[in-house]
């Protein structure tokens, strides 16, 4: 375990530099530049170059590669071209307010898909299975943004229950949990359908699977009663596989919420990471890329080292 | 399976084509039981045919615009309503259905052609080969691939041209590592070795046994492939980043839905669009999903 801990550690080395390089060319060999961005006619070209300088554009792409990975290994993104506002401070800001939004609805959605996976799966081929198999389909081939245009449509232009946008009401003298949890519950659904769509049936399958199992026949032949065989016996190695897909979804707690943040105007990581790439805010969406990215890999390593010690079946070498 | 002798002597006698006719019949024999996966092909197919015609079948023009009957409701003259310009919105459904089952479908085969030749390269080959790919691989899997297309897009313009090679070019790695697994368990088959030993080069081993034996996932994620990257191109057009200004697609007429007050006066602007593009990527995941039981050789009915 240990040997394999420390190879896997190894392993990461070279992805690591392979995302920096990645995160940084896509950037930087882009046609244009920040400064094409700046449309103020009383900008001369000779301030345009010294804006480049200033910003570290002039300077050849290696050398500029290397100053951004040195400080990257000390946490320091640079400052945004547009704001100024150091990129770590900004991201610290906008982090938990993306958070909020994405934590709440992947809570939701582990446990209604552990929840419906397990029904659906006890009771194949019933009329509830069917109809949360075609939920599951739907909501992995909806597109996420109509959904947020339908659900505003619906409950905030139609009916005028909810709000549509925002966190909280501008006109409010304090914030209340109460109108917090209103403001939530449309981009919460939203960005929850897909994830809950996938989950319940990879929970399904990995239910039927361990069912057909001989201990759980064997648990069964021993008179034990089919709740305490499904619920204590089958639940434990059903979730397994669920551990991993948790895992591997954790990254997503920060870049999922994109598109969702754009259409409800919540002001967190994904509607930043948006401006920025409109604004060729370099050190923003530098950031934002390697920083996804490299989660993905903690996370993958994480998940890798937990499933073997949790599943004593598996065994690394 | 009755006549599995009768296969076995017809397919030595024309090597491959009997058993690739026989494996067709079989499949879509399967395929029929599923009735969803059936209406699925069926819509694919008609929306294709609406595409290629829709010059003969919208009706209207495309720049059609009807200044007596702005935001007019959904009626016999016009079907789906028509916009704040006066277009008629079937008809600018019928013309935006060409962009996004392009998209799907040529984003798609570059994806597969990637990550088929990459897979099997590694798989087959293995060692050093392998382990490069795989890395690269890897790297590439740990980018959130929807802000990675965005900034791509983003940074080299956009256009349809760009936007199929830039989704195609992002999304193969799932692919790859499929392919490398059934080369791996492939290729330490009695058959691969048997055909080695009656001197079979690589080449030959990996079009006329491998990659045959490898069709099947290969289809289903192919298949599915197509709805999510209709979905990419829809959230890029949507963004205002995906075809560019003037051409009409699903996502594009999306975006001009999201005003309140578009949606207060005219709702079906944001409707039906949408609809046309959550009801082809849910054909797509279910012919998918019906694909993946029919080729299944291990499901017996």
């Amino acid at each position: 375990m240990k040997n394999y801990i420390i190879k896997r550690l190894i392993s990461m080395i070279p992805i690591f530099i392979g995302i920096t390089l990645i995160s940084f060319t896509i950037v930087h060999l882009a046609p244009g530049d920040p400064t094409s961005m700046m449309m103020n006619p009383k900008l001369k070209p000779s301030d345009l170059a010294r804006i480049k300088a200033n910003l570290g554009l002039d300077e050849p792409l290696a050398v500029q590669y290397w100053s951004w990975v040195k400080s990257l290994v000390r946490l320091d993104f640079g400052n945004s071209f547009m704001s100024g506002r150091l990129v770590s401070e900004i991201l610290v800001e906008r982090i938990p307010v993306t958070l909020l939004l994405t934590g709440t609805g992947m809570l939701i959605a582990i446990f209604v898909s552990v929840i419906f996976g397990i029904i659906s799966a006890t009771r194949q081929y019933s009329v509830f299975d069917y109809i949360v198999s075609l939920f599951a389909f739907a909501g992995l081939s909806i597109p996420i943004f109509w959904l947020g245009l339908m659900l505003i449509l619906i409950f905030s232009v139609s009916l005028g229950w909810l709000p549509a946008t925002g966190m909280y009401n501008l006109r409010a003298e304090h914030i209340t949990i109460g109108d917090r949890i209103l403001h939530m519950i449309l981009p919460v659904t939203c960005f929850v359908a897909p994830s809950m769509a996938g989950w319940t049936r990879y929970m399904r399958s990995s239910m039927l699977e361990v069912i057909r199992e001989d201990y759980i026949r064997t648990a069964r032949s021993k008179g034990i009663s089919e709740k305490v065989v499904i619920y204590k016996h089958a639940l434990k190695n059903a979730l397994m596989p669920m551990v991993t897909l948790l895992g591997l979804s954790l990254p997503f707690l920060l870049s999922g919420a994109l598109i969702t943040e754009q259409i409800f105007g919540w002001p967190g990581m994904g509607r930043t990471g948006i401006d920025a790439i409109f604004q060729r805010d370099y050190p923003i969406v530098m950031a934002t890329n390697t920083i996804v990215a490299f989660l993905v890999l903690v996370c993958n390593f994480f998940t890798d080292i937990i499933y073997a010690t949790i599943d004593p079946r598996i065994k690394y070498n | 399976m009755s006549n599995s002798g009768n296969t076995a002597i017809s397919e030595q006698k024309h090597g491959l084509k009997v058993e690739n006719e026989t494996m067709l019949k079989i499949t879509w024999k399967r395929l029929k039981r599923n009735k969803l996966a059936v209406i699925s092909l069926g819509l694919i197919i008609f929306f294709y045919l609406v595409a290629i015609f829709a010059p003969m079948i919208a009706p209207y023009s495309i720049d059609d615009m009807d200044f007596d009957s702005l935001w007019s409701v959904p009626s016999k003259s016009h079907l789906m309503g028509t916009d704040s310009m006066g277009r008629d919105l079937f008809t600018l459904v019928i013309y935006g259905s060409r962009v996004s089952l392009t998209v799907g479908l040529v984003s798609m085969a570059i994806a597969i052609t990637i990550g088929t030749v990459l897979g099997a390269i590694s798989g087959y080959y293995g060692g050093i080969v392998d382990n490069i790919i795989m890395r690269i691989t890897d790297i590439f899997l740990c980018f959130p691939s929807f802000f990675l297309i965005l900034t791509i897009v983003a940074m080299f313009g956009n256009g349809i041209y760009k936007v199929i090679v830039i989704i195609g070019l992002t999304s193969w790695m799932s692919v790859a590592r499929l392919v490398r697994g059934q080369f791996l368990s492939l290729k330490e088959r009695d058959f691969v070795e048997g055909a080695r030993a009656l001197g079979a080069n690589d080449a030959r081993i990996i079009f006329t046994h491998l990659l045959p034996n490898s069709m099947a996932p290969i289809i289903v994620a192919a298949t599915m492939r197509v709805g999510s990257t209709i979905l990419t191109e829809a959230v890029l057009s949507f963004l205002g980043l995906g075809v560019k200004q003037g051409t009409v697609s699903w996502g594009g007429l999306l975006q001009d839905a999201q005003a309140i007050t578009v949606m207060k006066q005219t709702p079906w602007v944001a409707i039906f669009p949408g609809m046309m593009i959550f009801v082809t990527v849910l054909a797509f995941n279910l012919l998918g999903d019906g694909l993946r039981d029919a080729l299944d050789p291990k499901l017996k009915h």
